[in-house]
């Protein structure tokens, strides 16, 4: 299987600072449901910020559909990464928020007939239609993160990442989040990889494959299932367990694995028979 | 301190381009009590706190800060005390920071309220260690932050500017699973010190665990005031239609009760739902099944 992203020997240090990441690797094939954790200042926006050629190795290399990053194929490369900022203020380059999905839309070179119907049915997708006219930066925190969701999906790009993209959505518009990711997941299957960074590991846990970042070194690269049941490390590196893996653990008894919030319930109601 | 709102309402624009965002707000809150605001996106929670400081000044209806009321004819000049009273870590933090330096910017606000060099220097260097700013970020800049290191200093401008009230719009937002149980602690802390603390959350865990009282908002006017013990009994079809949620231990144990279970109080925590269940059944005839699902869960 190809790989969507290929980062190898990467060094990278802000300017007049240790190094935060040194020699590090990581895979991330097409298709996958990648989720990255780790605590504050870990290097996570960093490492998205240099898949994104926002900022430069100091060495080593990052390919992206196995073409490597240079000066020459950043524009290409980008054409294929779409991502969430964790702050959405520095993502808005609109005047309106429907200018701010035009945007990438106009970078793309989408004949401009067809942008009306583009950006009403994205809108509408994370619930802002009503907003189009707006300027971006007087909305509210969980109103800029759907709009900024948006302008990203109005893209189509084949890797999508979200820094921290629904830390301010209310619960109904969490689910709604996740609900479109499973769903744009189901339709482009393979075609489409997600790198989800989050602090939230209730998100972080449907992904295929979690990846823990301390200090910029790899701690763990796991599926969640077995990422999760190992409580004591994950408290060590500033993380948490899922609510259902707390709750396992603080019975006297529980099935020796990763269950679900719907398995553990299933589970404790049999004890009751 | 407590803080009263009495009949607020806020547009911004006017004449027929106004638009409504707060409308006829009554509320207390309570001296030395934690209240929670909760709601949807975009129902007025923000706006709703920038009153609190006088940031915003209401369009009608007044806000009595202490002994101090604010009016939409108060002048700016009156405002200062009721901003050194209630202070704010704002949604985004980046809005709030702009000294060269870490240390610097937790500085400003002892020093804008009378302190000396020595003073906020000792006082800001307090704070960012109880916020978990380790001394090799004190020189740096704090735009060069990581997203929750900058949510970490800008929590540490208001605890060093040690106000009587402290309103924080939604500071679990970007910090790590530790530095938010780090928050809760922090939060029951200001509460024993008889701090007026106001904490705007999506997160219902936390409002259980924390608040003495919770306003629901909705659509900009207030849909519900309770204790949280009182509120989160409330069905869950209430819940969907203010986009809110359950606590997960609540959730959890309302499952449960459909299969037998019985729950005595509303489960606050992991613990308490895990003691609760505990009690309910004799573990000593649980046989543990080598393999529960026959194998990986996803297979
Ligand atoms: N522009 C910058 N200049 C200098 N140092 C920076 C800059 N941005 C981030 N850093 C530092 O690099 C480290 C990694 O930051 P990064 O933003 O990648 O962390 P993160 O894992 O995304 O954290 P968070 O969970 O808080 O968002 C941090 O120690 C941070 O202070
Ligand atoms: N400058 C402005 N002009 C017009 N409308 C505004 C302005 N600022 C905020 N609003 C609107 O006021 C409403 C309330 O916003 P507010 O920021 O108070 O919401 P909130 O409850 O804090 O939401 P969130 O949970 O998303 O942060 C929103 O619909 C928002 O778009
Ligand atoms: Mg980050
Ligand atoms: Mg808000």
């Amino acid at each position: 299987m190809t790989n969507a992203i290929t980062i190898n020997n990467l060094t990278y240090g802000y300017p007049d600072q240790d190094p935060l990441f040194h020699d590090f690797d990581l895979e991330v094939q097409e298709g996958q449901w990648l989720s990255i954790v780790g605590h504050n200042g870990s290097g996570k926006s960093t490492l998205a910020k240099l898949i994104l050629g926002l900022l430069e190795a100091n060495s080593g290399t990052i390919s992206i559909f196995g073409q490597q990053l240079t000066i020459e194929t950043l524009a290409e490369a980008r054409a294929q990464v779409g991502m969430v900022f964790q702050n959405p203020d520095n993502q808005f380059v609109g005047a309106t928020v429907a200018d701010d999905v035009a945007f990438g839309l106009e970078n793309r070179q989408v004949p401009s007939e067809e942008m009306p119907k583009m950006i009403e049915a994205v809108l509408q997708q994370v619930g802002m239609a009503d907003f189009a006219d707006r300027e971006p930066h007087t909305l509210s925190g969980g109103q800029k993160q759907r709009v900024a969701l948006a302008s990203v999906l109005a893209l189509k790009p084949k890797v999508i990442i979200l820094d921290e993209a629904t830390a301010m959505l209310d619960p109904a518009g969490k689910s709604a989040v996740l609900q479109t990711l499973k769903d744009l997941k189901n339709q482009y299957q393979d075609q489409l990889t997600l790198i989800v960074i989050t602090h939230d590991m209730a998100e972080a846990a449907l992904a295929d494959r979690v990846v823990v970042i301390n200090d910029g070194q790899l701690a763990f690269d796991q599926r969640p299932q077995d990422l999760f049941v190992q409580g004591q490390a994950l408290k060590e590196l500033g993380l948490d367990q899922p609510f259902e893996s707390q709750l396992s653990q603080a019975l006297p008894k529980a099935p020796n694995q990763y269950l679900t919030k719907q398995e553990l319930a299933a589970w404790l109601s049999t004890l009751k028979d | 301190m407590a803080i009263n709102i009495e009949g607020l309402s806020f547009h911004y624009g006017a004449g027929k381009n106004a638009k409504q965002i707060l409308d006829d707000i009554n509320l207390t809150v309570e001296a030395g009590q934690i209240t929670a605001i909760v709601g949807q996106t975009g129902s007025g929670k923000s706006t709703l706190v920038q009153h609190l400081n006088a940031l915003l000044l209401p369009s009608g209806g007044q806000v009595v800060v202490g002994d101090q009321v604010v009016t939409s004819k108060t002048k700016e000049k009156a405002l200062g005390p009721v901003r050194a009273q209630v202070g704010m870590v704002f949604q985004f933090p980046e809005n709030q920071l702009f000294a060269s330096t870490v240390l610097e910017d937790v500085m400003y606000g002892p020093k804008n309220f009378g302190k000396n060099d020595e003073e906020a220097e000792a006082l800001a260097k307090e704070a960012l260690i109880q916020v978990g700013m380790k001394e090799e970020f004190w020189q740096h800049s704090p735009f060069d932050l990581s997203g929750g290191q900058m949510r970490r200093v800008a929590l540490a401008g208001v605890l060093a500017m040690d106000p009587q009230a402290m309103v924080f719009d939604e500071p679990a937002a970007g910090l790590d699973p530790k530095g938010q149980e780090e928050l809760l602690d922090l939060l029951q802390e200001l509460k024993a010190a008889q701090k007026t603390v106001v904490l705007i959350s999506h997160q219902m865990d936390q409002v259980l665990a924390l608040a003495d009282q919770v306003v629901v908002m909705q659509d900009g006017r207030v849909a519900a005031i309770e204790a949280p013990d009182q509120l989160f009994l409330r069905d869950r079809q209430w819940f969907l239609d203010h986009a809110l949620d359950l606590p997960e231990p609540v959730a959890f144990a309302k499952d449960l009760e459909d299969h037998g279970y019985h729950f005595d109080h509303l489960p606050k925590s992991v613990t308490d739902l895990a003691e609760q269940i505990k009690c309910q059944v004799d573990w000593d005839r649980v046989t543990m099944p080598n393999s529960l699902t026959g194998g990986d869960r996803d297979e």
